[in-house]
């Protein structure tokens, strides 16, 4: 018996030695890149069949995993296992850039003539503050009233149309909303804007946002366009309560198929709605607001980065290339210039061909706004520290708890909070080009006397 | 000496018999902890090496840091009610479910379900539970006349929500009250039938003192459970996307999502660590003081009161 225990414990120990040494195992194979794949089940499915065409041209061979949260990504990168390719977005791209974790995509690029086909806006977007091109904007999108026709006729109004303004708007909105036994809670909103979307209105309203600003501060048009917003709920009851909306998880396309809204903001283009409309639809582009120059909102907060450590930086380039050229993944993409995007999508969705996509979306390029969203409209190196004082401000003012004296007297608290995470940063190791530059504006931020101390 | 080498050799085949849970141990249970506590006095993101800072992470936490405060009161608020709630609930349940009838195992399996039950799903099924207009509870405030409130919008109603919810997970606490309360021996009800003690008076002199170890155990268990509540309130909270967890207004901001925020969505680690340390300081001390306290309340039949 005891033999036989000795024996048992000698085989699983020399198991496990083995074991210990198999690593990657197929070490002499041709090169193999893992691209951490920001996509949903379909997209992956689709990537899988096309794989093998990139894979028998170049010899690369490709491992799909599921992108599943940046900090995993973190994770992975500490225990020194980074994908090969992965998914950044602007808030976190600064920072691995700072820590020597990105490949600057210029080494790889250079004098490649693919790069005259992106369009300038989405090289400049994925560019840091040191001028490396760490991020490769894979797809844009921007936002348009989703509305149903059948509402507009009923109630003898012209569609909007590229030119309507806010108080167009707002016009439709309430000869929309229907309160037939008077209880103050109407069974058709003339309209639905989801809180996260007035960044947009924001920006339309003439707000600016400086990609790599440091500091927090409530402009002017960002005020007026809140304030304009929070009208629609309080004052002309034109517009569900964002809070109720967002406890019932409601999604747009249900808002818009139970009659329960006549106009509702989403992405465009966005397959989703497209196949979950069930009514007559069509869609405009988000009101002109005052006398404001038009910015339309264009997104490009995450993109794919190539690690630092990439096994083939040369061959993860030719990847990148490849995925938004002739694989199914966001292909054709709206990034290249040269691409018929809208044609396109309309051969491929029949029904945007009785729409205003197209007008839509040249606008959109046309006026392009850039990407305003609060989780990517602040530096990297403050975007946490900002949000952690006013996100629950901000669930305040929606809440009708706090006005915007009060949100705009906050200011001085988050900025507290901002400086006091910019001083820990400055002690850091990071590297000194991205130190100087948040040196630069915090001296700036103080000279301007607007210092939370 | 040579006979404990003799020893030793002879009890090799034990060790290796527990090494692979001491291995276990070391990697994943102590190693961390030692490696926690060395990092909460570090800066640390993960991707580089980490900054001594010495006792900066602490003094911040304990002296600027808003957001601490705001998630103790939180998680303190969730303690006090959820705890007595939980234990008075699932006693209940054992009381009710200690009888002798036909089927009752069948309802011990159904009290005892949802406590299996995937937090994570559970936590799903209750957001449309606690739906203001379609979910069943406001169905039900309605019919009785009431308007129900937002329930994990509102800012005053959260933690009640979640507290509410907590209840769902009682089955585990009534099982051991249960199994407590079928170890009490029937001749003491007896003695105090015959000594004509009404039920009120059994349950107080006899049944409470027996079962007092079993709900010491719960006790402390549900307050260690709830100080580190974070599955609810994170995924009940983070429908509005990344960052949002905590809504509204940090109204659902516990001690332990906070850290979770801090390690993993601001990758400060080092800040973490000393979170983690702090809370496990507050747990070590509220449970001394539920030891020191029983000594008044728990009866252990062996040894008299504990």
């Amino acid at each position: 018996m005891k033999t036989l225990n000795i024996c048992l414990g000698a085989v699983l120990l020399a198991a496990g030695v083995a074991n210990l040494g198999c690593g990657t195992g197929d070490d002499t194979a041709s090169v193999t890149l893992t691209f951490n794949v920001p996509a949903n089940a379909n997209q992956i499915q689709n990537l899988r069949q096309d794989l093998p065409q990139f894979e028998k041209r170049t010899g690369v061979k490709i491992k799909l995993y599921p992108f599943t949260g940046q900090e995993k990504l973190y994770a992975m990168m500490a225990a020194g296992q980074a994908p090969d390719i992965f998914y950044t977005n602007t808030v976190v791209r600064d920072r691995l850039a700072a820590e020597k974790r990105l490949l600057d995509l210029r080494t790889v690029s250079k004098g490649d003539p693919f790069v005259q086909r992106i369009r300038p806006e989405f090289i400049d977007r994925g560019t840091s503050i040191d001028g490396g091109w760490y991020q490769f904007c894979d797809w844009t999108f921007t936002y348009a009233f989703y509305y149903n026709r059948d509402l507009f006729r009923r109630a003898g109004l012209a569609f909007p149309d590229i030119s309507w303004t806010w108080n167009d708007m707002l016009r439709s909105a309430q000869a929309l909303t229907i309160d037939s036994d008077g209880d103050g809670k109407p069974e058709q909103y003339g309209l639905f804007i989801a809180k996260h979307f007035v960044d947009a209105f924001e920006q339309m309203n003439g707000a600016r946002f400086e990609r790599n600003a440091l500091f927090y501060s409530l402009s002017a048009e960002s005020r007026d366009a809140l304030a304009a917003y929070l009208d629609l709920m309080n004052r002309y009851r034109v517009m569900p309560d964002v809070s109720l909306m967002q406890a019932q998880g409601m999604q747009m396309t249900q808002l818009l198929n139970s009659g329960r809204a006549a106009m509702a903001v989403e992405a465009l283009p966005n397959p989703d709605v497209f196949s979950g409309l069930e009514i007559d639809w069509d869609v405009a582009p988000l009101p002109r607001m005052g006398d404001h120059p038009p910015a339309y909102f264009r997104s490009a907060s995450g993109g794919l980065s190539i690690s630092a450590g990439c096994r083939d930086p040369q061959a993860a380039w030719e990847f990148l290339k490849w995925l938004i050229t002739e694989s199914r993944y966001n292909t054709p993409n709206p990034i290249l210039s040269d691409v018929d995007f809208v044609g396109d999508w309309q051969e491929s969705y029949p029904v945007l061909q009785n729409t205003q996509f197209a007008r839509v979306w040249r606008l959109s390029e046309e006026y392009d706004g850039g990407d305003p969203r609060d989780f990517v409209r602040y530096s990297s190196w403050s975007s946490s520290a900002i949000l952690e004082i006013l996100a629950p401000r901000m669930d305040l003012l929606f809440a009708g708890k706090i006005d915007l004296d009060q949100l705009a007297a906050a200011e001085t608290e988050i900025n507290r909070n901002v400086e006091r995470e910019l001083d820990k940063l400055l002690k850091s190791n990071l590297d000194s080009l991205f130190l100087r530059h948040v040196e630069t504006q915090i001296a700036a931020h103080r000279a301007e006397g607007k210092t939370g101390r | 000496m040579p006979h404990q080498q003799n020893k030793l050799f002879k009890d090799w085949q034990g060790y290796l018999y527990i090494m692979p849970w001491f291995i276990g141990f070391i990697c994943f249970a102590l190693g961390p902890i030692v490696v926690s506590f060395f990092m909460s006095f570090t800066r640390w993101s993960m991707l580089s090496s980490p900054q001594w800072i010495g006792l900066e992470n602490y003094s911040e936490i304990l002296l600027r840091d808003p957001l601490v405060g705001k998630s103790l009161w939180n998680t303190a608020y969730y303690v006090l009610f959820s705890v007595p709630l939980g234990i008075a609930l699932s006693l209940g349940l054992a009381l009710l479910l200690n009888q002798k009838l036909r089927g009752i195992g069948l309802f011990r399996t159904l009290f005892f379900l949802p406590s299996v039950t995937n937090l994570v799903a559970v936590s799903i099924l209750w957001m449309w539970i606690f739906n203001p207009e379609f979910g069943l509870l406001n169905r039900a405030l309605e019919w009785t006349g009431i308007e129900g409130p937002l329930w994990l919008q509102s800012e005053t109603w959260s933690k009640p929500a979640l507290i509410l919810m907590s209840l769902w997970g009682i089955g585990g606490g009534m099982i051991i009250m249960l199994a407590a309360l079928q170890g009490i021996p029937p001749e003491l009800y007896e003695a105090a039938d015959l000594d004509g003690a009404k039920r009120w008076r059994k349950f107080w002199h006899i049944t409470a003192p027996m079962i007092s170890p079993a709900l010491f155990f719960n006790l402390i268990m549900n307050m260690i459970g709830s100080f580190q509540v974070f599955t609810q309130a994170f995924v009940m909270t983070a429908s509005a996307g990344q960052g949002s967890e905590g809504a509204p207004n940090n109204s659902t901001l516990f001690f332990v999502l906070y850290l979770y925020k801090k390690a993993f969505q601001q990758f400060k680690m080092g800040y973490a660590s000393a979170l983690a340390w702090i809370l496990f300081i507050i747990i070590l001390l509220f449970t001394l003081l539920q030891f020191n306290l029983s000594r008044r309340w728990v009866y252990y039949e062996a040894g008299g009161r504990s």
